[in-house]
């Protein structure tokens, strides 16, 4: 504890302020401009950080990192467009409710989600995170096949559509995931002899045309007039008891879900808010709400996605494994400057470990102040005419892709789902289905063979091993509560 | 107006087209593109930046050296390009044996043969660890507990990796029965063995050099006992007579005339006499040791030979 | 009365049903498993049969809900200036990015090809608009492209160079 109290007094410097308060803000701006993401922001700099101390370089792109997470909710709430893949469900309410005139709610809704989320996940990191980080030890490759089974469980209800289309947008995602090398044998599959298919279709390109890009294309194809904005005060963002207490249920239990998936290695905070955002449709009284503006599934998805950014840094710091591809490049981080990053972290440099645990906190502070009090500003974004942020959103979205993938082919292939993502929304294809489906998929093919691997052939452990046992349950009990749950509730009657 | 943001544009333009480089009459003339087929931040991302920034702040070279991220395909999408580019030097790759692995798995239809070697700068023997928990203490033990229990030791690897292949060396030629699972990366292996789901692994020195690392180690796979490691007996002091190392090679694309080579071989033996650079290495645990020339090219042949032995024997 | 089927309701399955066995074929070429029980063939095969199967559901259901007579969904069309706009959008893009890959012009030159083209097609005829248009492409497109060479140190593409 005092370690922790030390780290924060260290940060209370100028320098330290600074690169934290810089890093939140440019993780921000580029978490709102859709094609740039943090991912990108802190590769790039990764470089540049070699020559700075090793304390300032980490907080600075943790910042980053915090920043970026919440910056996604503005381009999602005004322009339907996710700046980061972490606010893809945000866009389902967000942009609903903007348009019926209430922006400034939908906004500080998110803002106040994500600091909610940031602080809750930020306390079990503070102080579980040796203890959680072990017990996702525990974790083996059944262990994680069930848990994404229960992720598309979930997706059958994520957004509107029948169910049976949602599985079939999973199943074209996980399709359109297989293409290229397979990861454990470096096979290439699903190729046809198209050369530039040899690398499979990456990540980047792939989420932004099916979501950017093709939201680029119906606001093209849609002639009426941009969204009305009513001016709103700074008094009116601020969020009333009575919103507390009805969002209570879900600020926790998202921050929990959002938590727990960013302890998981290589999933992610768009998957925290796609989980998130499915269990709680699932579980609201009124389903049909979500996805016409609805502030439960903005709660969800914005709770879950910055509490994921914590959740991810518990096992890098406890045990130096990383929980997404960002925190990857953190540990690159770490290593350049002869920081050797697993369990002795902890003991071996307690000012490295306790600063980026104190820098996440008030990364996520500063991030809630700045949004919060330019919130009025950035809301007058929807004013821009359509002339304006479409060929900005548009060039951003091809630079995003070229500095990521260094292929001009990968441009192309963003369009190309940028029309598949437009198409796929016309026939009623959900495209969180979709992505959840592209995400996870990789990663279940990987466990499911290595889990065989390792037990000789055999699934039997999937139904033995009792934390596997444990999801298989919850799965069935989440995808099927629509209907129990009523019936729970006649019986109590 | 229309006159003042034409104006403003012009000027700007004009900034940014006198920045641009000057023109020299011998190589190099302009930046060298080193291409690192992996993401930021990895082992060999690192150890390649350190050689780069060495060579560029001292100026060995007249032009500046840029480094490149293409991971993919398992380093096959950054070799793959450089072997393709022009043959003038100013596209090299930054390599090591996994141009081997990916050739003879498969995942690559050529490999260190497509290549014209620069030079060798650092390697680092590998290690061969396990958890406290296993109850493993020395390649004897592995070899009883499986000649027991056929198939009981599990290996998390990264099948068709240098690391399976160098596991692989060390299994063939101690008889010793070791089963390799497919886990991932080094982060995930680690993990995989902390969990207790897997009992052995290969790895690099000095993720397991420090006391609260969580493992022991159980041979070092040298010529002598690593300095980080001074009490694990390497694979030859257990009677298993196996080298196995990852050697950073940096390569050009076939064709590359020999100035061309010689002078990027010299800037490079440079760096690695650099003060900064040893100690640098040292730290991490890194021997440096500057190979090129002919002396490379049988180094790099004996090891493709060590390797092809390998993955006859591997089931097909 | 039968209401007709959609368009969307065949197509979606179609392409379904489609792909599933495109995946089947392209999964018949692959090796088979080396070191491990299940090699790279068995999640394409998986796949294939529960795209299959659910295409297939999917075709079922949409012909009974087209018996039973159920109202198709409202979906807005798209009006002719709405068309018109997307494709001469389309158009500037791709000509846009050949300009890019070409090698005979550099990035900013493109960048604001892309940039002035799209708000051109896109502006509603105001001339301040207009204007600020082109300002901010320039900005955006020379402050990227310095952004990125300078600092960065990223190549960019086409020539490699800004002009």
């Amino acid at each position: 504890m005092t370690d922790l109290l030390d780290a924060f007094g260290r940060l209370i410097g100028f320098w330290p302020l600074f690169y934290i308060g810089l890093g939140t803000i440019l993780g921000i701006t580029v978490g709102a401009i859709p094609g740039l993401g943090a991912a990108m922001l802190i590769a790039l700099l990764l470089p540049l950080t070699y020559y700075m101390d090793s304390v300032l370089a980490l907080i600075f792109l943790v910042s980053i990192y915090v920043g970026s997470v919440s910056g996604g909710l503005i381009s999602a709430t005004l322009l339907k467009m996710p700046g980061t893949p972490s606010a893809i469900m945000t866009t389902m309410d967000g942009f609903p409710m903007a348009k019926q005139g209430k922006a400034g709610r939908a906004l500080s809704l998110g803002i106040f989600s994500s600091f909610i989320g940031g602080l809750i996940s930020w306390v079990l990191l503070a102080v579980l995170s040796p203890p959680l980080a072990t017990f996702a030890l525990k974790f083996g490759p059944y262990e994680y096949f069930m848990l994404v089974m229960l992720a598309f469980l979930l997706i059958a209800a994520v957004s509107k559509g029948t169910v049976l289309r949602g599985l079939i947008a999973a199943a074209l995602g996980v399709s359109v995931a297989m293409v290229g090398p397979d990861l454990s044998s470096g096979t290439l599959r699903l190729t046809f002899g198209v050369e530039p298919f040899n690398s499979g279709f990456r990540l980047l390109p792939t989420l932004l045309g099916v979501f950017v890009i093709s939201q680029v294309i119906f606001d093209m194809l849609d002639t009426s007039a941009p969204i009305q904005q009513a001016k709103f005060r700074l008094s009116e963002m601020f969020l009333s008891a009575k919103d507390y207490t009805r969002h209570s249920v879900n600020f926790l239990r998202s921050s929990l879900i959002g938590t727990w998936i960013g302890i998981l290695p290589g999933v992610g905070s768009a998957v925290a808010a796609i989980v998130s955002y499915s269990v709680a449709r699932n579980t609201s009284s009124h389903p049909e709400k979500f996805g016409t503006g609805a502030e439960e599934g903005i709660v969800a998805s914005e709770a879950a996605n910055n509490a994921s950014v914590n959740g991810a840094l518990i096992p890098l710091i406890a045990l130096g494994i990383p929980g997404s591809v960002v925190d990857a490049i953190l540990i690159g981080a770490l290593m350049i400057h002869n920081l050797q990053p697993g369990p002795g972290l902890f003991t071996n440099q307690p000012e490295i470990a306790y600063g980026i645990v104190a820098a996440a906190l008030i990364a996520n502070v500063v991030m809630f102040a700045f949004m919060l009090f330019f919130s009025g500003h950035i809301a007058k974004l929807c004013m821009i005419p359509k002339s304006m942020i479409l060929p900005v959103v548009m060039f951003f979205c091809i630079v995003g892709v070229y500095t990521a993938t260094g292929r001009m082919f990968d441009i192309r292939i963003m369009l190309a789902f940028g029309l598949a993502g437009y198409l796929m929304r016309l026939g009623g294809l959900p495209i969180g289905a979709f992505v959840l489906g592209y995400i996870l998929a990789p990663f279940a093919e990987e466990q499911l063979r290595s889990g065989l691997m390792l037990y000789d052939g055999s699934l039997l452990p999937m139904f033995t091993r009792p934390i596997a046992l444990l999801f298989l349950v919850a799965s069935i009990l989440i995808a099927f509560w629509p209907v129990v749950g009523p019936m729970i509730k006649r019986v109590r009657r | 107006m229309n006159k003042a943001i034409f104006t403003g544009c012009a000027f700007a333009a004009a900034i940014a087209t006198v920045s641009a480089q000057p023109v020299f009459a011998e190589f190099p003339e302009k930046p060298i593109e080193v291409v690192v087929p992996f993401a930021p931040g990895g082992a060999g991302d690192i150890f390649a930046r350190v050689f780069v920034n060495t060579i560029n702040e001292n100026n060995y070279l007249s032009q500046p050296m840029v480094v490149v991220n293409k991971p993919g395909g398992g380093t096959t999408i950054g070799s793959g390009e450089v072997k393709n580019a022009t043959a003038d030097g100013y596209t090299i790759l930054q390599l090591h044996q996994t141009l081997i692995t990916s050739h003879l798995m498969g995942t690559s239809k050529y490999g260190p043969e497509a290549f014209e070697p620069i030079a060798e700068t650092h390697h680092v023997c590998l290690a061969y660890a396990t958890t406290p928990e296993t109850g493993i203490s020395s390649l004897a033990d592995i070899k009883a507990q499986t000649s027991a229990e056929p198939g009981s030791i599990k290996e998390a690897t990264l099948i068709g990796s240098l690391v399976h292949f160098s596991s692989e060396m060390m299994n063939q030629a101690g008889d010793l029965g070791i089963k390799p699972v497919n886990v991932g990366g080094g982060a995930k292996r680690s993990a995989s063995l902390l969990g207790g789901h897997t009992d052995t692994m290969i790895t690099m020195p000095f993720a397991i050099a420090k006391p609260d690392s969580g493992f022991q180690g159980v041979a070092f796979l040298g010529a002598e006992r690593h300095p980080s490691l001074p009490d694990v007996p390497t694979a030859k002091e257990q009677g298993i007579d196996v080298e196995a190392c990852v050697n950073y090679w940096w390569f050009a694309p076939a064709g590359t005339p020999d100035e061309v080579v010689d002078k990027l071989a010299e800037a490079f033996a440079k760096a690695a006499a650099d003060e900064a650079v040893m100690s640098d290495m040292a730290k991490r645990g890194i021997t440096i040791e500057v190979y090129s020339g002919e002396e490379l090219k049988a180094r790099i042949a004996d090891i493709v030979a060590d390797y092809e032995a390998v993955a006859a024997s591997m089931p097909n | 009365m039968q209401h007709p089927l959609q368009l969307h309701s065949i197509l979606v399955p179609a392409v379904a049903i489609g792909l599933s066995i495109a995946i089947f074929l392209g999964a018949n070429s692959l090796p088979s498993a080396r070191f491990e029980p299940m090699g790279p063939a068995g999640f394409p095969y998986i796949a294939s049969a529960i795209l299959f199967l659910l295409g297939v559901l999917d075709l079922a259901m949409s012909i009974r809900a087209a018996q039973k007579g159920q109202p198709p969904k409202d979906r807005p069309t798209p009006s002719t200036r709405g068309r018109v706009r997307a494709f001469a959008g389309a158009v500037v893009t791709i000509v846009a990015l050949f300009l890019m890959e070409a090698r005979f012009i550099g990035f900013v030159p493109a960048s604001l090809v892309l940039l002035v083209g799209l708000g051109g097609v896109l502006s509603e005829n105001a001339k301040r608009e207009k204007l600020w248009l082109v300002v901010i492409s320039c900005a955006v497109s020379i402050g990227t492209a310095l952004l990125l060479t300078k600092i960065l140190s990223v190549v960019l593409p086409g020539n490699g160079g800004f002009f």
